[in-house]
């Protein structure tokens, strides 16, 4: 009995980690639930302490989705988001209609598919207290715009396809530059919240599971970013927009006891040098950045937890200075959807090198 | 308006895709037949089973099954007794058995309905059941899928009622 519980135990700790790696995000558990109704949830707490400074703990988001199941072909999802423990968001609302076996119309406000993290955000798919750095200012994650177009998934060829009319990022809000060198295009989000959508962009992403235990994603953006300045009317553009090209290429691969995962994103801002002059902005014509993680299971199998030690070098660049992280860690899992997370991250540029210690939790359900 | 071009795009798929939608599943097993042989004769034994012997003695025999998955968190039983929910996902996949022994030959996944756990319709899974008779050791088949395990599961358990079905029909004749 004793042998059959911890043989019990130990096949659920190893199916928790590969999940960990290819677990599907909320959105799609929703839409393949069975039923009417569905609730689920995620959230995570995180605390940063910098060895020289002052460290602070943050009830970082708080998430509530509920999803909706008319019939087999039609479903609506939503997602409230509460973060900083008193801002409120709506992070997504859309619906999905199944349109012919392999293509489904979807509509709304919803993530942008572009790299991993953007999409697979929950804080049991990613090990790390923070996400990686260059899923928070080139992929500005959580990015969401409004967007119509179609997604679906080709059995023969094991290709998953989302190709949407979407929404563009605000480059300027009427007074300042909303892209930085500093912060890249995390600050050009709209979010859905009466967004300017003169120029409506492309968003594609195809996602291969070909090979064994692998996942292979390629992603493209392109889109006239937005102003209120522009006279949409006359379709004129004027310097406080850029055309924003972004292309993202990753890789994700699993085995019981190992994973690595691997991104790399480039993005070119066309029209960039007129923008810096009439806006003040220092961000770079070309910016983007890779990561490469690899991730060992260290307790052993008969263990009912399980924990992975990992480590994680990114490079990204979106002013002058390029920035290089390195990020070891432990994501210690007490079942499918609970972890308890401790990173040190050292950031390095050309003029200095910090230390900050990061940890904290995160559910998932 | 700049953005005309794409809006008349995404219009016409939502078109060509109504279009298509008839008959899918019909229409690729047809193509299959073709692939196997052009010129067998193909007798329609039901709505979903095909067979066909060909000159040299060869016989096959190709199947169009549909089965309910299910997401864990749940979701009723892919064999439950209580009739599936109109939220029910399922899969729509086509056999070729061998018609004289009933061995599996190819399986092709025509529809994968759910949102992950794709791999399940990938070359290099599908193959693990080549020749399988549904008599042997049992197959790890979850091996290499995660998120879908009851998918997988209802999967496996279709197959190896649709392959001793017609391994038994084949040695009874």
């Amino acid at each position: 009995m004793r042998f059959r519980l911890l043989a019990s135990l130990c096949l659920l700790s190893t199916a928790t980690l590969l999940q960990a790696q290819f677990q599907p995000n909320t959105a799609n558990q929703l839409l393949q639930a069975s039923g009417t109704l569905s609730i689920r949830g995620y959230g995570e707490c995180i605390g940063n302490q910098p060895l020289a400074g002052q460290g602070t703990w943050d009830a970082r988001r708080f998430v509530l989705f509920t999803g909706y199941k008319y019939d087999a072909h039609t479903a609506v999802v939503t997602e409230i988001e509460v973060e900083h423990a008193t801002e409120i968001y709506l992070e997504q609302a859309f619906f999905q209609h199944r349109l012919r076996p392999g293509v489904n119309l979807r509509a709304g406000l919803m993530l942008i598919p572009m790299g991993i993290a953007n999409e697979y955000h929950e804080p049991t798919t990613f090990h790390g207290a923070e996400r990686p750095y260059l899923d928070h200012v080139v992929v500005p994650s959580t990015w969401r715009e409004l967007a119509a177009g179609f997604q679906g998934f080709l059995p023969r060829q094991t290709l998953g396809y989302q190709l949407y009319a979407v929404n563009g990022l605000r480059s300027f809000d009427g007074e300042k530059a909303l892209f930085s060198g500093d912060k890249g295009l995390r600050g050009g989000r709209q979010k859905g919240r009466q967004s300017l959508a003169a120029h409506p962009g492309m968003v594609g992403k195809l996602e291969w599971g070909g090979l064994k235990n692998t996942l292979v994603s390629a992603s493209y953006y392109a889109g006239q970013t937005e102003s209120p300045i522009e006279n949409a009317k006359s379709g004129l553009i004027d310097s406080t927009t850029v055309f924003l090209q972004m292309s993202s290429l990753d890789l994700r691969w699993a085995m019981k006891h190992v994973q690595f995962r691997a991104q790399g994103t480039l993005v070119h801002l066309k029209g960039a040098e007129a923008y810096r002059v009439r806006t003040g902005s220092t961000i770079a014509t070309w910016i983007g950045g890779a990561y490469a993680e690899g991730a060992v299971q260290v307790l052993p199998e008969r263990s009912p937890y399980s924990c992975w030690a990992f480590s994680r070098y990114s490079f990204v660049q979106t002013g002058a200075e390029p920035i290089q992280l390195w990020t070891q860690g432990l994501s210690f899992f007490l079942n499918s959807g609970v972890v308890l997370k401790l990173d040190a991250q050292q950031r390095r540029t050309s003029s200095a090198v910090e230390w900050t210690v990061n940890s904290g939790f995160g559910f998932w359900f | 308006m700049k953005g005309t071009p794409i809006i008349a795009a995404l219009l016409a798929v939502v078109f060509l895709s109504f279009q298509w939608t008839e008959s899918y599943h019909l229409r690729a097993m047809r193509r299959w037949q073709s692939a196997i042989s052009k010129e067998a004769a193909w007798e329609e034994v039901d709505s979903t089973t095909w067979r066909c012997r060909q000159e040299d003695g060869e016989a096959h025999l190709l199947v169009l099954r549909r089965v309910n998955t299910c997401t864990f968190g749940g979701c009723i039983r892919p064999d439950s007794p209580v009739k599936a929910s109109a939220g029910q996902e399922y899969l729509v996949y086509g056999a070729h058995l061998d018609g004289i022994t009933g061995a599996i030959l190819e399986l092709r996944v025509l529809e994968y309905a759910s949102t992950y756990g794709y791999q399940m319709t990938a070359k290099w899974w599908l193959k693990q059941f080549n020749q399988w008779t549904g008599t042997e050791a049992e197959i790890q088949a979850v091996d290499g899928i995660t998120g879908a395990t009851v998918s997988v599961n209802a999967f496996v358990d279709d197959l190896k009622a649709l392959v001793l079905e017609h391994h038994d029909h084949s040695s009874n004749q």
